[in-house]
């Protein structure tokens, strides 16, 4: 008995042993350390190598993706995804980056990478930058001038690789509405005025009595967030594009008529009374039982509704934008993305193929890059046509063919590609018919704004004091604005009550930290 | 139950009695069986009746579409096979290393006996925390490979003394005459205490299969290939909807990607199933199981 017990244990620790060595990194080459900075034409990789990669998926990917085939096709690399679902991506990445075995590539936010590079976890980039060796970057940073400001780390050196939309502009949060039951109801989608919008909600409910014509969802912040965005004004401190200076929105006019006008919403019925907790389903429940006409929202949702509902949907279903009222005879355009974007891929320090992972951060703000990361690989994935849109040749589930058979295939995966370019947006955003209507509508409206860059801080202390001001300030305004909706406080003791405990909590110091921040930013 | 024309008919105090309670614990199964029926009821329904919020309790049109999405994501069988292979091998290693264990602790003639059961239950109050355990696992090179979810937890302290009371409990006669007889320690426990021994077996290894089966942290931390992931860590992808900020830039992707009810269901039934189906099994051992120690004999 002795014997075989023995036995067992000796088996087991072989196994151990055996299958503990795969963990080790896989070191296919000798490291490349060869590379001339100042060879003219360099290749992304010489040798085939393997390098892991961080990211954010909520779908796992395994590697053998279309994306990761068309970036060894392109560039010698191979890739070893490490995807980590959203909600556990902040978790992961700490203890990555608290036990310092980093991957070699990592798709993290503008803050981790600003905190963590200055310490030494992550490439400087900027001798790259200066030997030439990241040209197409540079030269899409300078395009989008903000870029350079925002990218730089305090420490004044280069350490992301931000995620760039190169392109005039592509819609966020718009005005959203049941466009079916307006031209039903001959009524207009083009509101002049927020009176405007106010009759047209009561004219809805006197027709759909059980319902509740303006619904919005995910909280409170954004119910009152996007009626003050449009009367251009803010929930709390935002930057006024004419005077390039951050000010505190509560404290105007344009938040308190607000207030006023949501709560008339409310009082009569107008605006749906569970606007604090409302879920996605629920919302998507009076949507489709026709029992909510009016939010803000993003117009991709115009489309994904009506694949989800299948055939249930109601006869002649369309959402799609609105314009947005005018306040004060003013038309705040709708929130864009164009430029810069806070997301960023960052190199380990600790990796053996620096060179090379430069190379390839630098091929993916190449033409060829960008396409390759959208389509995959020209002639394969794909082909462009003479009119310059895409053709897949592979059956890719994208908005234009939701059936399609390929559903994980990592093209337009936004934790992955570096660049948008309108042909991605064209091939995967206006292809659905609702989409396609809501850009064309706006667009003929002039119902699109401009991008708006916010501050960014240098000093990690003023950040946190500012972010801690602002974190009470903000809760203690969404508190008392819920009680004017609901009814509870009259806006007359606004001022009084309400704003002088805002200064109380420190409202102008925190103004006075992000207005030096900006400056700091910007006007360097 | 069975009329019995001998029956003495109760009293009316019992029968009201018995009456309330029944309805009682009538409203607690519901209770407790609804959230089950209605998973089970959405992830079988059309989706389109469940955004329309008809489904409450009964399955309303047949739709077995979100299971056809389940088996099709792209690594569900892998997963399955891995947490079916973590589970078995973690709950193997578990029972053996417990009970090679707890054995010596059982017995008196050990002499190292009160200062190890000392060092064991230090364990239970002090652990090393996240990040020193992560580097532990890294430099014993067991990072990203199968060990790591099925070694680490294979000894708790908690289990030893669990299993060394109930060895206790068993006659110390029993193992005497063994001695006489010639039979070696290893003999002993092997062909002895073990077979006395199902109830408390049964209980840790279910008590272990289930921790490891729905367990998804040890995977998040420690493995980095998707390969080697398990069904929980598909099941939280889908179900733990982000943290959705629509304050974010570019936020919307993140509502893209969300799973539709019927998923969300689906991938519940899917990977609790199995583990549910083995509790009946089990279960005669474990009332048995669960009270070691509570009476002292």
């Amino acid at each position: 008995m002795k014997r075989l017990l023995v036995l067992f244990l000796a088996t087991m620790m072989l196994l151990v042993t055996a299958c503990s060595k795969p963990s080790e990194p896989a070191k296919n080459t000798e490291p490349s350390q060869t590379s001339d900075p100042n060879a003219a034409e360099q290749k992304i990789s010489e040798k085939p190598i393997e390098v892991s990669w961080f990211f954010m998926s909520n779908t796992p990917y395994t590697g053998d993706e279309e994306i990761f085939k068309t970036i060894q096709k392109y560039t010698n690399i191979k890739i070893k995804p490490i995807s980590v679902a959203r909600a556990d991506v902040t978790q992961k990445l700490n203890t990555v980056l608290a036990s310092g075995s980093l991957p070699d590539l990592i798709t993290l936010s503008r803050d981790n990478a600003d905190r963590y590079g200055p310490q030494g976890a992550f490439l400087d980039l900027t001798p790259y930058m200066e030997a030439g060796k990241l040209d197409n970057y540079k030269a899409m940073l300078e395009k989008y001038p903000p870029a350079m400001d925002l990218t730089r780390s305090p420490n004044g050196k280069y350490y992301g690789f931000p995620r760039i939309y190169d392109v005039p502009y592509r819609a966020d949060e718009v005005m959203l509405g049941r466009t079916d039951i307006f031209a039903k109801n001959n009524l207009s989608t083009k509101f002049e005025t927020f009176d405007d919008l106010y009759n047209t909600l009561v004219q809805l409910k006197k027709l759909y009595p059980d319902s509740y014509p303006y619904f919005v969802r995910w909280g409170t912040p954004h119910l009152i967030g996007n009626q003050a965005y449009f009367r251009g004004t803010s929930t709390s401190f935002y930057l006024e594009p004419d005077q390039q200076k951050y000010l505190f929105g509560p404290e105007s006019q344009a938040y308190k008529d607000t207030l006023v006008y949501l709560n008339k919403l409310y009082s009569e019925g107008l605006l749906n009374p569970n606007f604090a907790t409302i879920t996605d389903e629920e919302w998507n429940e009076l949507l489709a039982t026709n029992k909510g006409f009016v939010t803000f929202d993003y117009p991709q949702v115009g489309d994904e509704i009506v694949q989800q509902m299948g055939s249930k949907i109601p006869q002649g279903f369309e959402f799609t934008a609105m314009l947005q009222p005018a306040y004060n005879d003013k038309r705040v355009g709708t929130g864009v993305l164009s430029g810069y974007l806070g997301s960023y891929k960052v190199i380990s320090n600790q990796t053996k193929y620096k060179d090379e992972l430069v190379n390839f951060l630098n091929w993916m703000y190449s033409p060829q890059g960008i396409d390759a990361m959208q389509f995959g690989i020209e002639g394969e994935s794909y082909q462009k046509n003479t009119d310059g849109t895409v053709k897949f040749l592979k059956d890719f589930q994208t908005p234009a063919t939701p059936n399609g058979t390929i559903k994980n295939a990592g093209l337009n995966n936004q934790d992955l590609f570096t660049v948008v370019n309108q042909a991605a947006i064209n091939t995967f955003e206006l292809n659905g018919a609702a989409m396609k209507k809501s850009v064309q509508f706006l667009e003929e409206n002039k119902g699109f704004g401009k991008p708006v860059f916010d501050a960014k801080f240098s000093d990690t202390n003023e950040k946190k004091e500012y972010t801690d001001l602002k974190t009470a300030i903000d809760t203690y305004v969404e508190e008392a604005s819920v009680n004017v909706i609901i009814g509870k406080k009259s806006i007359d003791t606004w001022d009084s009550e309400v704003i002088s405990q805002v200064k109380k909590l420190g409202s102008d110091r925190a103004l006075e930290l992000i207005n030096k921040a900006y400056d700091e930013t910007f006007k360097k | 139950m069975k009329k019995s024309p001998y029956r003495i008919k109760e009293p009316l105090g019992d029968r009201v009695f018995l009456s309330v309670v029944y309805v009682i614990l009538a409203i607690v199964v519901l209770a407790m069986l609804y959230p089950f029926v209605y998973v089970v009821s959405v992830s079988i329904s059309d989706p389109a009746e469940v955004i329309a919020g008809k489904v409450t309790f009964f399955p309303k049109g047949f739709d077995l579409g979100a299971f056809k999405t389940m088996i099709n994501h792209p690594i569900f069988f892998t997963a399955y096979k891995n947490t079916i292979v973590y589970t078995a091998l973690g709950t193997f290693f578990t029972l053996f290393f417990t009970a090679i264990t707890a054995y010596p602790l059982s017995k008196d003639k050990f002499q190292m006996r009160s200062f190890l059961s000392k060092v064991y239950l230090i364990t239970m109050f002090f652990g090393g925390g996240m990040i020193p355990t992560y580097l532990a696992y890294k430099s014993l090179g067991i990072l990203d490979t199968i060990w790591v979810m099925v070694l680490p937890g294979a000894l708790s302290a908690w289990n030893i003394i669990l299993m060394r009371s109930f060895f206790r409990n068993i006659p110390e006669s029993l193992s005497e005459s063994a001695y006489i007889d010639g039979a070696t320690d290893p003999q002993i426990l092997i062909k002895i205490i073990l077979p006395l021994s199902k109830p408390i077996m049964a209980t840790i290894g279910l008590f272990t299969a289930v921790g490891i089966w729905n367990g998804y942290f040890n995977a998040l931390l420690y493995l980095n290939d998707t390969e080697k992931y398990p069904l929980q860590m598909i099941l939280r992808s889908i179900l733990v909807a982000a943290t959705f900020n629509p304050s974010e830039k570019d936020a919307y992707t993140a509502l893209n990607h969300s799973a539709t009810e019927s998923l969300k269901m689906a991938s519940i039934v899917i990977t609790t199933l199995p583990i549910m189906c083995i509790y009946p099994f089990l279960q005669k051992y474990f009332v048995k199981g669960l009270m070691v120690g509570s009476i002292k004999g």
